[in-house]
């Protein structure tokens, strides 16, 4: 039986803004520190510098294999819970993580919970902030679980989808804030895990985020221009979130065959915090 | 990623081009296209028609399959998606600028050109653009960027005879066809659903292809997914359904009108092919079918009489897109990849053209 995360003491904002800090600088300190350690037991949070990519589905073991060997990938985005996640995960389980990540594989894991109210089609949550950040702390509650099932580290990192929303209102972008603040908050409390969120860059006011107090530890941002750099988004102020603090997806579904395998990903560039069993500096260019 | 025709990408250097009267004339060929054109992103525009660009901006038409080539003035850097049509002289293109999104036309081969807005309510410069095969209705599906998981947010819009551009409701993020005056999208989790709207997307109903209708959430990978659907003239389509039986993966064709889909020829494919992956198919012709295994440079010719299978020479890898413009003449996208380390890895497009229905192929520049 897996225990629920303690609720969220609710420190000061000073606190939490340095709880988030220190949160960073221990994961880049036990990065470097693992460079030249064995590969550990327990996939946990790692800084990342690589290429890698995402599908709907976690592919076979197998075909991590073939997408891992002689290509330039290393980080995989893995859909591990949420009420509005699309596809179902018959691949995804605690031994699969091991595998993967045994591979060589950094994760991503990403939460697809309920949306901004002004997106159709998907469950939302309330348009109320207060409910929203109740809502926010009870979704990092579950993807916690979800992790700790999945047998990552207690530590790890994990991404929030919000996908951009048409004819977003203000009531809208503040419940969205709000509840990105619960998720953030909720995450921090120990053991803390570094907290995500992926939007669009532009059409998802990312950098709204960064208003947030504190702000999400790291950010996924979507801009399919085709730039594999993660200090290149538009519509992300360049002094936000520069710590090793940014993944970019930077191109779409498209179908890609690497060693016999074909997978149709989304490709994403990693400069941030990552499930794995070392640190990995795979590709500068992601910088 | 559609079936048929090529993703613009990496075209952030693409420099805008005036438009009006100072192009070059569009029929000053360049046969063989060499002379320092090196293409940065190329799209299919059509049966046998490419456009291919550079990171100077200039842009390649070739009408023929890649037998010849002309300079092409675009009015600005196309959006990334099958973001141009071309059907004789008429260019149709969705372009993106500091001002927003707007659908360009000529109908003089790109020496003049009309443009409109396309009225954006979040910003995106993806887009795909679908026009009928008699030129008379037309689509842009833009599609916001951040899509992952599958859960597209799409912006739809439609002009019908008159020309009048009407913003529409589109029941997922996907790619859009027609057929006849229906409009069809196919879209969802791993491409899984198709939809038809009866009346240029103001309504729309899911089709159920094989006999059943994929859910909206926690789509089983297993399930077919649905490739863009291949107009032809007739006012039919058809529809190359990817689906996964066992370890091994098929491509399972279908054809006929949108509201009747019937079941044609099945494919069986070589490779292993994950969940999502969308069959890259093209008419060839009347009666033919070209299907492109997605591990490896083989074809398969559908025709009435059966499937043959060859290896074709010259087709350096798996094809990402493919269009022909008759049973012979045909072009070809492929993404030449290699590494010798996470760091050291290329990825080299590569357009190929045949005119020998895909037995050989060879570089267009």
């Amino acid at each position: 039986m897996l225990g629920a995360m303690r609720a969220l003491p609710r420190p000061a904002r000073a606190a939490r803004r340095l709880a988030a800090a220190l949160l960073l600088l221990a994961g880049c300190l036990a990065g470097l520190a693992a460079q030249s350690a064995p590969a550990q037991a327990t996939p946990q949070s790692y800084p990342t510098i690589g290429k890698g990519g995402d599908s709907c589905t976690a592919p076979s073991t197998s075909q991590m294999q073939a997408f891992f060997s002689n290509t330039p990938y290393l980080v995989w985005g893995i859909y591990v819970g949420g009420i509005d996640r699309a596809c179902s995960q018959p691949n995804l389980t605690k031994s699969w993580v091991t595998t993967v990540t045994n591979q060589g594989w950094a994760l991503l894991p990403i939460w697809v919970g309920p949306q901004n109210p002004c997106l159709s089609g998907f469950d939302h949550f309330s348009t109320n902030t207060g409910t929203a950040y109740t809502q926010g702390q009870n979704e990092a509650k579950s993807a916690y679980n979800a992790l700790i099932a999945l047998g990552m580290a207690a530590n790890s990192p994990v991404i929030y989808d919000m996908e951009a929303a048409g004819g977003s209102t203000t009531t809208c972008i503040n419940a969205t804030k709000s509840f990105i603040q619960g998720w953030t908050d909720q995450l921090a409390v120990p053991p803390a895990q570094p907290s995500g969120v992926y939007t669009s860059t532009c059409a998802g006011f990312l950098d709204d985020f960064a208003g947030n107090s504190p702000p999400p530890n790291f950010i996924d941002g979507a801009d399919y221009d085709g730039v594999i750099s993660t200090s290149s988004m538009p519509c992300v102020a360049s002094g936000h979130w520069t710590n090793h603090q940014r993944h970019k997806q930077y191109a779409g579904g498209h179908n890609e065959t690497w060693n016999g395998v074909t997978l149709n990903m989304d490709s994403t560039c990693s400069n941030g915090p990552a499930v794995a069993n070392a640190a990995y500096n795979g590709n500068n260019g992601c910088l | 990623m559609t079936n048929s025709k090529l993703l613009l990408g990496g075209l952030a250097g693409l420099l805008l081009l005036t438009g009006c009267g100072a192009a070059r004339h569009a029929d000053d060929t360049v046969t063989g296209r060499s002379a320092g054109f090196t293409a940065t992103g190329a799209v299919l525009a059509g049966p046998g028609r490419a456009v291919e660009v550079n990171a100077q901006g200039a842009a390649l038409l070739t009408t023929n399959a890649g037998a010849s080539w002309s300079a092409l003035r675009l009015p600005g850097r196309p959006a990334t998606g099958d973001s141009i049509a071309v059907a004789g002289t008429r260019v149709d293109a969705v372009t993106v600028d500091s001002g927003g999104m707007r659908l360009q036309r000529s109908t003089d081969g790109g020496r003049t050109w009309q443009a409109r807005t396309v009225p954006l309510t979040l910003p995106t410069d993806q887009a795909q653009l679908a026009v009928s095969p008699d030129g008379s209705r037309l689509a842009v599906l833009a599609t916001v960027r951040g899509t992952a998981n599958d859960g597209d947010t799409p912006q739809l819009f439609v002009a019908g005879p008159a020309g009048t551009l009407t913003a529409r409701q589109a029941p997922a993020g996907g790619s859009l066809a027609w057929s006849g005056s229906r409009l069809l999208l196919t879209g969802g989790a791993l491409r899984s659903r198709l939809y038809a709207s009866p009346d240029g997307g103001a309504s729309w109903a899911p089709v159920a292809v094989g006999g059943t209708v994929a859910p909206r959430f926690g789509v089983d990978p297993a399930t077919p997914s649905i490739g863009t659907p291949l107009p032809r003239s007739d006012g039919t389509v058809t529809v190359p359904v990817l689906v996964h039986q066992g370890t091994g993966a098929a491509v399972q064709l279908y054809g006929g009108p949108a509201s009747a889909l019937v079941a044609g020829r099945r494919v069986p494919l070589a490779g292993q092919v994950g969940p999502g992956v969308l069959a890259v198919v093209a008419t060839a012709g009347p009666d033919e079918v070209v299907v492109a295994e997605p591990g490896s440079s083989t074809l398969h010719l559908v025709t009435a009489g059966g499937v043959r299978s060859v290896r074709p020479a010259g087709l350096p890898g798996p094809v990402d897109a493919l269009s022909f413009s008759d049973a012979q003449h045909g072009l070809a996208q492929v993404t030449v990849r290699s590494c010798s380390g996470k760091q050291d890895c290329a990825e080299t497009p590569e357009v190929l053209a045949t005119g020998d229905g895909g037995r050989s192929w060879q570089r267009t520049g």
